[in-house]
């Protein structure tokens, strides 16, 4: 039997890569394995994670002759199911790049050179140290990715939170993440959308706010169009700024102008409001109202900064500003029908279906995330049927259990406000640090 | 030395004579859906000026209703040769 070389192996990723865009475009599709030809032997297969985005799926690496030459969905994986998408099978290509660095590299005189890894490291502890000896400990930090793992992230933390003593640690969640995490937090006091994958299973109705599943999380989407394969009675509803392969998907496209998505949850939550469909025991018990400011301008401006002025509110407070946000007068801003708006609302205030959410970037990346992310106590125990989830966290898998820029090592939380540190007793003596 | 991997939806009734179509193509290797009008096409090639002319050689032929590539990858590391024909001789 022949050992699979490395035209073998991309002859295989081609032809997986094809299957799965042709699984996402008809999810029934089959196609014979017989490209995987009869006469290889078959690797040895290890679990791994996906590294290219945050959904969190489960992927069984081919290994034959200490090489990964080949890629498989894990069946186990409660995720994906076995499922792959073209960035997973693509994944283990990146080990072979012909410009992948293989060794550490120092550089010298202008040149980089090849150094062993214990010089290397020898440099950068020497650097740290001179740094922090003649600026302080918040004069270094480290810059990672949502690609790391959790063992990754916890490392990072216990070296520059628990070691060195700084904040100064970026995984993405900065970048990516930080409007979610400033609504939940307010919203919520969590730093977590409520719901989770196995909503999918359950679900009557997907609504997709500005969220192109079918291109960026496919193995979700394929998950959601299985959902709708097996009940007819399933509707998705695209909400998005532009027409995507999402939206020829959906059972009804709905398109907004872009920045105007804030007023339409705020439409939304008239109509719910309008209409008495509100879950009210959970707002009488759960629900403290809070207003602030409402126009800060366009807010992405070089330096801009603005100090809210939120004081205590009530329900009839937020009743009276959502006024401005009926359904007629949201269209002309939106230029999405206010027959659109009501039957969302309707969708969302319906007691007998159960609706669930996806949103991500498009809901986050913009001037008003943070807002929109408030939203979300809508989108959950604030109306009366539904759950919400970002569909990819951006490393959320793993960035939220080792290295959440607010969180000390293994999630603990790190609370700046509190005067006597309680975070710290929270540290066992024998534990990250 | 170019691997690309294709999805291809042919026109209505023609995914059997496409199939045999790219099938005939040198560096085309095809495999048809069982359950639906649909084929993937893997092609391997020994330069980018051949993977070029082969593209362009498989845009011509009728039958394709959408060509969707999913895979490109030059792979400078493998022995230049023609790979398919080296696996159709390994098959036999």
């Amino acid at each position: 039997m022949n050992v699979l070389d490395r035209r073998d192996f991309l002859r295989r990723s081609a032809f997986a890569s094809a299957a799965a865009a042709a699984a996402s475009m008809v999810p029934t599709v089959a196609f014979a394995e017989e490209w995987l030809g009869r006469d290889q032997q078959e690797p040895e297969w290890r679990k791994a994670p996906c590294r290219f985005c945050g959904t969190g799926c489960g992927l069984l690496i081919g290994i034959s002759e200490g090489r990964a030459v080949g890629v498989r969905g894990d069946p186990d994986s409660p995720v994906n199911r076995g499922l792959c998408c073209v960035k997973g099978y693509h994944s283990v290509q990146a080990l072979y790049g012909s410009d992948r660095i293989r060794n550490a590299m120092v550089r010298r005189n202008g040149q980089l050179v090849e150094v062993p890894i214990e010089e290397a490291l020898d440099v950068i502890a020497e650097r740290l140290q001179g740094t922090i000896d003649e600026h302080g400990k918040d004069a270094v930090a480290i810059y990672g990715s949502g690609q790391w793992t959790i063992p990754d992230g916890y490392a990072a933390l216990k070296l520059f939170k628990g070691g060195i003593g700084t904040n100064n640690v970026e995984a993405n969640a900065r970048l990516c993440m930080a409007s979610a995490v400033t609504g939940f937090m307010t919203s919520f006091g969590l730093d977590e959308p409520m719901g989770c994958y196995e909503d999918i299973d359950h679900a009557d109705v997907f609504v997709l706010w500005g969220n192109n599943m079918a291109e960026m999380h496919p193995i979700l989407f394929s998950r959601m169009l299985e959902r709708r394969r097996t009940d007819p009675n399933v509707r998705i509803i695209d909400l998005a700024t532009r027409t995507t392969r999402t939206s020829y998907a959906s059972d009804r496209s709905v398109l907004f102008e872009p920045q105007t998505d804030l007023a339409l949850a705020n439409a939304i939550c008239h109509e719910l409001v309008r209409s008495e469909w509100v879950n009210e025991d959970f707002i009488r018990d759960h629900v403290a109202f809070k207003s602030g400011k409402t126009d800060i301008g366009y807010g992405l401006e070089e330096r801009f900064s603005f100090a809210d002025e939120a004081h205590d509110a009530d329900w009839e407070e937020y009743v009276e500003f959502l006024d401005d946000y009926a359904p007629d007068d949201v269209a002309a801003l939106t230029r999405v029908p206010a027959d659109e708006i009501r039957y969302l609302a309707s969708i969302y205030g319906d007691p007998a279906k159960k609706v669930v959410s996806f949103w991500c970037m498009g809901v986050n990346q913009h001037s008003r995330g943070t807002w929109m992310n408030n939203q979300r106590v809508w989108d959950g125990p604030g109306s009366r049927n539904a759950h919400a989830r970002t569909p990819a966290r951006c490393g959320d898998e793993r960035v939220s259990p080792g290295a959440r820029c607010r969180d000390l090592a293994g999630t603990r939380g790190a609370d700046s406000r509190s005067p006597d540190l309680r975070h710290r007793s929270d540290v066992p003596s024998d534990g990250p640090w | 030395m170019p691997v690309c991997g294709y999805v291809v939806v042919p026109e209505p009734g023609e995914s059997e004579p496409l199939a045999r179509r790219l099938g005939e193509e040198e560096g085309c290797e095809v495999v048809t859906a069982q359950n639906d009008d649909m084929l993937l096409l893997v092609t391997m090639s020994d330069s980018l000026d051949e993977d070029a002319a082969l593209r362009r050689r498989v845009e011509a032929l009728p039958g394709i209703q959408a060509l969707l590539m999913t895979f490109g990858e030059i792979d400078h590391l493998s022995p230049v040769g023609d790979p398919l024909a080296r696996d159709r001789r390994r098959s036999r």
